[in-house]
């Protein structure tokens, strides 16, 4: 039996904002949904922390970075679309 | 600043334009769904639409928190208009004359204050005075005033807060309802004024003190009476200080029992020192105050001045001391009187048996004067016993003052000054005048040894007094009325207090061995009983005494009836029947009244007087019966011996006339009452008049 691949998200937003609120929201319930018990999510407030956001090269929010499994995938948005979003990180939707 | 004309204007304006264009393209290329990029330097840089989001969110909440406030809150600018408000501010139910609707955004607040009429001009002015000193640019203007809402008033607090936005002066208008708060305050200066009256005219003393250290902290009026002190001096002081020696151990132990918190109250019985060093029997309530999860920090003691309760304890106490003595004398006096009647009646029988020239007569005169003797000390026991009815009369009391006066001026020596005041109104009173004669001598007696082997002055006074009820709390054997007051002062040696208490004690003397009986006390004591009177003392050492004997007044004054009898009038063979239990005296009483011209019959015991009187109820001309006797006492026997003749004449003999009463008697329809010891004489016309009163 092999392991399920570990998801390692990074989340990179401006505080409060709308569209960065939005982003975060959406992430969390896709994750819940189709990546329960294997994945994690770092936020990056970028106007607390915007060095580390320069090194990462998140130039823009909200920016949500797939570091695993590689490779390695970024998407600029709300991630309000579900099914787009699952194909870019390489998860086909399971259609029932 | 770059000139208009400046060529670099254009880049300028190309870079804005440029600026302009990249963010439209990105929003369009991430179809609005971006809020921030990050430029070279790291640095996020919000869109504009974000921006935007941010403001308008931050305006909302500055808003919530404004209508949230209880207040009518607006924003002023420089010169007094209204820039914005809160809700509450233009809310219709605003009770304010000076908020609401019509006070818009845009009007001028400062003006339309100054403009106002009516009821509410006078607020509105001061408050249109007070915001332009503060747009002027002075600190905070704050004033309460009161409005008319509805049928009542309502109480705001206005408050104007300069501020300074942007560089340009304004300011901030907060009118708030404070009716609420004001009756709050209202009631609870009403409430501890209340607690304050309450505390200050309370009957009882109440103090507050620090529980560790017993120092005051407040006390009342009555607090500082009690313990003979200012307030002011009782601050300076602590409850150790104040309490006295011998009370000090024990109030020590209990305060620090309340400290550790082992007791949370006690009540006791102790004393108090004044200023001026007497001690004051208190009744004292401490609790401490304790403070949630800490040591208590206060204790409040309530104190009632018991001193003069204990006083009357204490005479209470010596009034039964004195009854349980009476009694005990009383008793043996009474056996004793029996004994002396023998003897004295056996010796007057010797005396007539003997011829007129034995030496065995003059044997016989000293044996009865003896008797008379000890019979006079019998008295004396009777009547600090109080068993010894006064024959009490409506009397004069100056008389009676006047002779015992003389009688002691010419017995005591003249280094002794008399003075004497009557005054004229003192009221008649109710008295047996040879119980008053003695009254007066043994006073005059003890006042003479008080003063002996020195000059002194004794006074007797006598004068009208009304109890009033300072008098009578003094002395509870008065009632509120008239009373005769009979004084009898000397300078003499005074007495102490312990001496003072034991007085009235019999037996009890401060004189050498044979110079007092230690009676003399006990029977004026006695005889004041007896007559409803009370007697005071008041005694300093080296200064002197005054007896106060008070005698109840009566209103209207019945001559007394005198009686002369010369010699002893005797019998013409009577037939009379001696009941008495004492074989000794019955016998004694045959032979008298065989001597004085009567036959005799005896009988020992009741049964057997009603079996003789039975037999036949015409035989006897008169029944003597004892009173005290076993199974019958003479009172029961006269009620048969009348059911078997009513008209049989009886008397009664006794020894004891607390037992019975003349009234008694005369209810009882007997013919008489003799008391013992009786002389010949006494029986003689005592049995004489009983046969000749008239037949019921």
């Amino acid at each position: 039996m092999t392991a399920l691949p570990q998801f390692r998200f990074r989340l990179y937003l401006a505080g409060t904002t709308e569209n960065s609120q939005l982003a975060r929201a959406n992430l969390t319930a896709l994750c819940r949904e189709h990546f329960a018990g294997q994945y994690t999510i770092e936020v990056i407030n970028v106007l607390v922390d915007p060095l580390r956001a320069q090194r990462d090269g998140a130039f823009i929010t909200p920016m949500l970075v797939k570091h695993d499994p590689t490779p390695v995938v970024r998407i600029i948005g709300t991630l309000n679309d579900p099914e787009l979003l699952l194909r870019s990180l390489g998860r086909e939707p399971v259609v029932l | 600043m770059t000139p208009n004309d400046s060529p670099s204007l254009e880049e300028i304006a190309a870079l804005v334009a440029m600026m302009s264009e990249a963010e439209r393209r990105l929003e369009e290329l991430t179809e609005g769904q971006t809020d921030s990029v990050l430029n070279a330097e790291g640095q996020p840089i919000l869109l504009r639409r974000a921006q935007e989001q941010l403001r308008l969110r931050e305006a909302d909440q500055q808003a919530a928190i404004l209508n949230a406030l209880p207040a009518h809150i607006a924003l002023l600018d420089a010169e007094g208009r209204i820039v914005a408000h809160n809700e509450g501010w233009s809310r219709s139910e605003a009770p304010s004359v000076l908020t609401g609707a019509s006070f818009p955004v845009n009007s001028n607040y400062v003006d339309a204050c100054a403009r106002l009429h009516g009821t509410a001009a006078a607020a509105a002015h001061k408050a249109a005075r007070g915001i332009r000193a503060v747009l002027a640019g002075e600190p905070t203007f704050t004033f309460e005033y009161r409005c008319r809402v509805g049928a009542g008033d309502a109480w705001f607090l206005m408050t104007a807060t300069p501020l300074s936005r942007n560089g340009a002066r304004g300011a901030v208008i907060m009118h708030l309802d404070i009716t609420a708060r004001r009756k709050a305050l209202r009631d609870l200066r009403a409430s501890e004024e209340r607690f304050k009256a309450l505390f200050d005219q309370a009957a009882v003393g109440v103090a507050l003190a620090d529980a560790t250290t017993g120092r005051f902290i407040q006390v009342n009026r009555r607090f500082a009476d009690i313990t003979g002190r200012s307030p002011e001096e009782l601050m300076g002081l602590a409850f150790a200080e104040i309490t006295h020696a011998e009370d000090l151990d024990r109030y020590l132990e209990t305060m620090q029992q309340m400290r550790t918190g082992d007791i949370r109250e006690f009540t006791r019985e102790q004393r108090y020192l004044r200023k001026d060093g007497a001690a004051v029997w208190v009744d004292v309530t401490v609790s401490v105050m304790w403070e949630p999860t800490e040591a208590p920090s206060q204790c409040s003691a309530v104190v009632q001045d018991i001193t003069g309760r204990k006083q009357l304890e204490e005479r209470i106490r010596q009034a039964q001391k004195l009854d349980a003595i009476g009694t005990l004398a009383g008793g043996i006096a009474h056996d004793f009187n029996n004994i002396l009647a023998a003897i004295g009646g056996y010796t007057e029988l010797a005396r007539i048996a003997v011829s007129e020239n034995s030496s065995a007569l003059e044997d016989l005169a000293a044996v009865l004067q003896a008797v008379r003797r000890a019979t006079d000390l019998v008295r004396q026991i009777l009547t600090f016993s109080r068993q010894q009815a006064p024959e009490r009369k409506a009397v004069e009391l100056a008389p009676l003052v006047h002779e015992a006066f003389s009688l002691l001026r010419a017995t005591i020596p003249s280094t002794i000054d008399f003075d004497m005041q009557i005054a004229p109104d003192a009221p008649t009173v109710l008295a047996d005048a040879s119980q008053i004669h003695q009254v007066l001598m043994n006073l005059g007696t003890n006042a003479w040894h008080a003063m002996r082997g020195q000059a002194g002055r004794m006074t007797v006074t006598l004068d009208r007094v009304v109890a009033d009820v300072p008098l009578v709390t003094q002395l509870p054997k008065l009632r509120l009325g008239t009373y005769a007051r009979l004084s009898v002062r000397d300078t003499g040696s005074g007495m102490s207090e312990d001496t003072l208490r034991r007085i009235f004690e019999p037996f009890f003397t401060t004189k050498k061995q044979g110079d007092g009986t230690g009676l003399g006390l006990a029977v004026v004591h006695g005889i004041m009983d007896t007559h409803g009177g009370a007697i005071a003392v008041d005694s300093t050492v080296g200064v002197g005494t005054v007896f106060d004997l008070y005698f109840p007044a009566i209103t209207t004054a019945a001559p007394a009836a005198a009686v002369v009898v010369t010699e002893t009038p005797r019998g013409g063979g009577e037939l009379i029947l001696v009941v008495d239990d004492e074989v000794v005296l019955a016998r004694m009483m045959m032979h008298v009244l065989t001597a004085l011209g009567y036959a005799v019959e005896t009988a020992n015991d009741p049964s057997v007087a009603l079996e003789l009187v039975r037999a036949d109820p015409s035989h006897f001309s008169l029944v003597l019966t004892d009173l005290t006797m076993p199974g019958m006492t003479g009172l029961d026997l006269a009620d048969h011996l009348r059911e078997l003749r009513p008209d049989l004449p009886i008397m009664l003999v006794t020894g004891n006339t607390d037992t019975v009463t003349a009234n008694e008697v005369a209810a009882k329809g007997l013919q008489g009452v003799l008391y013992k010891p009786a002389t010949i004489h006494e029986l003689g016309c005592a049995v004489h008049a009983a046969i000749a009163q008239p037949r019921r």
